[in-house]
């Protein structure tokens, strides 16, 4: 067994502990920001404006097929140089994840909206519903339902990927352990522990959501 | 912009291709190895081997692919284990793959109703013979999806390699980056040669899963 009495020391703890509120940090703001960017990106691709449509299919399609962490090196290095403004790592890895998750949300959304009954949409416009309301009163609730267990599965797999950023400097978890280490010590094993904890508390909270909607 | 370093360099940008299309067959398969062993432990009567099954698929699905190659490659040597990074890339894909291959081959052959292999061995066919013309020829149709989705996303995962020092696509991509300084239309060459491994790849999929579907009322 390889020796850990280095990892429990008040200081490496406390910059491990540190990295944990990064990844879930990064990890918090990117799931709010992948969500309402999905949301649009699902809406735009299935409306019938070819302006929308069109867009919206090309971008989903597109970052889809495209390693993240190529997207997270793009956004870091390239991007501010498109844009004229610096980036810092924080900001450049939130703009990679939610950009990357978002097109993931949107196909999930998508299929959510259309495993919806035609019949209802029908009914709900029958009743005078306008399509802003029958899509916000009566598709949404019951698509959001249907699609939970997906995008929690989603969410859970952007928790892992945060750890991609460390290759741009964001002092996450996974950088940390890297830094916290003697030479050629593994203790990623605490890295993982701490992963392994967040994600279960996703999941009991997926479980959670899903029995009180069902 | 400098588009010129694409063209500078287009021969090692092709080398990094191959590179990538390399590391992701040989994961590939050997994520096909894993898969199909983990799934048969986790159908198996026994209740330990069905408990070592879970717990690799659990252990390793949570776990960040890059946590994992990282551990191949730099823990690994502590303990007397080194891997030439080529090796521990090809590695860390096809363990983590390796877990999801198995819980989409599980789930193929859970989603057909135990009836039919009732009514299979009932109408005098082995278990062998059941399995042969039943229960595998649906269990794989319905397998053939997923496991083209997660062979995509082992392509993609592939770039991970590059963060121990392996120069496929995005390794070459960096390299030539941070040489010159013209990361834009570096990334961009790059970002194409993914999808002229990806969208191909994903046509392909769709194409025998239309294929398959040929037959099924």
């Amino acid at each position: 067994m390889p020796d850990l009495s280095w990892l429990f020391n008040r200081d490496i703890l406390g910059f491990l502990l540190g990295g944990l509120a990064y990844t879930l940090a990064l990890a918090a703001i990117a799931i709010a920001i992948s969500f309402v960017l999905g949301l649009l990106l699902a809406l735009a691709r299935l409306s019938r404006f070819p302006l929308l449509h069109y867009p919206a299919l090309l971008y989903i399609e597109i970052v889809r097929s495209l390693p993240l962490l190529l997207i997270i090196f793009f956004t870091y290095f390239a991007l501010p140089s498109l844009i004229g403004v610096r980036l810092e790592p924080f900001t450049a890895g939130v703009i990679a994840l939610s950009g990357f998750t978002a097109a993931l949300v949107a196909e999930i959304i998508r299929a959510g909206i259309l495993s919806v009954n035609r019949g209802l949409v029908e009914a709900a416009q029958a009743q005078g519903f306008t399509p802003v309301q029958s899509l916000r009163l009566v598709i949404l609730p019951i698509a959001l339902r249907r699609m939970t267990p997906a995008l929690v599965g989603q969410f859970i797999t952007l928790l892992k990927d945060t750890s991609l950023t460390a290759v741009i400097g964001i002092l996450e978890l996974l950088r940390r352990i890297i830094f916290a280490q003697p030479p050629f010590d593994p203790g990623l094993r605490a890295d993982r522990a701490h992963l392994l904890r967040g994600q279960l508390q996703l999941s009991i909270v997926s479980r959670r959501l899903e029995e009180r909607q069902a | 912009m400098r588009w010129s370093v694409l063209t500078d360099n287009f021969g090692i940008l092709l080398r990094g291709l191959w590179i990538t299309i390399q590391v992701s067959a040989l994961a590939l398969l050997l994520a096909l190895a894993i898969g199909v062993v983990v799934a048969t432990l986790r159908v198996t009567p026994s209740r330990p081997l069905q408990v070592l099954g879970a717990a690799y698929v659990e252990f390793i699905r949570n776990v960040p692919l890059l946590v994992l190659i990282f551990f191949l490659f730099f823990a690994l040597p502590s303990v007397g284990i080194r891997l030439d990074a080529f090796v521990a890339g090809v590695l860390g894909l096809g363990i983590y793959t390796g877990a999801f291959i198995a819980e989409v081959l599980r789930s193929g052959i859970a989603g057909i109703p135990r009836g039919q292999l009732e009514a299979a061995t009932a109408s005098g066919m082995t278990y062998v013979q059941a399995m042969r013309f039943i229960i595998l020829p649906q269990a794989i149709r319905a397998t053939v999806p997923p496991l083209g989705n997660n062979a995509i996303n082992l392509i993609k995962n592939s770039s991970l390699v590059s963060t121990i020092s392996v120069f496929d696509i995005l390794g070459t991509a960096n390299l030539i980056g941070s040489r010159t300084f013209a990361y834009t239309p570096v990334l961009l060459g790059a970002a194409l040669l993914y999808l002229t491994l990806t969208i191909p790849a994903a046509l392909a999929i769709n194409l025998l899963e239309r294929r398959l579907r040929v037959g099924q009322r």
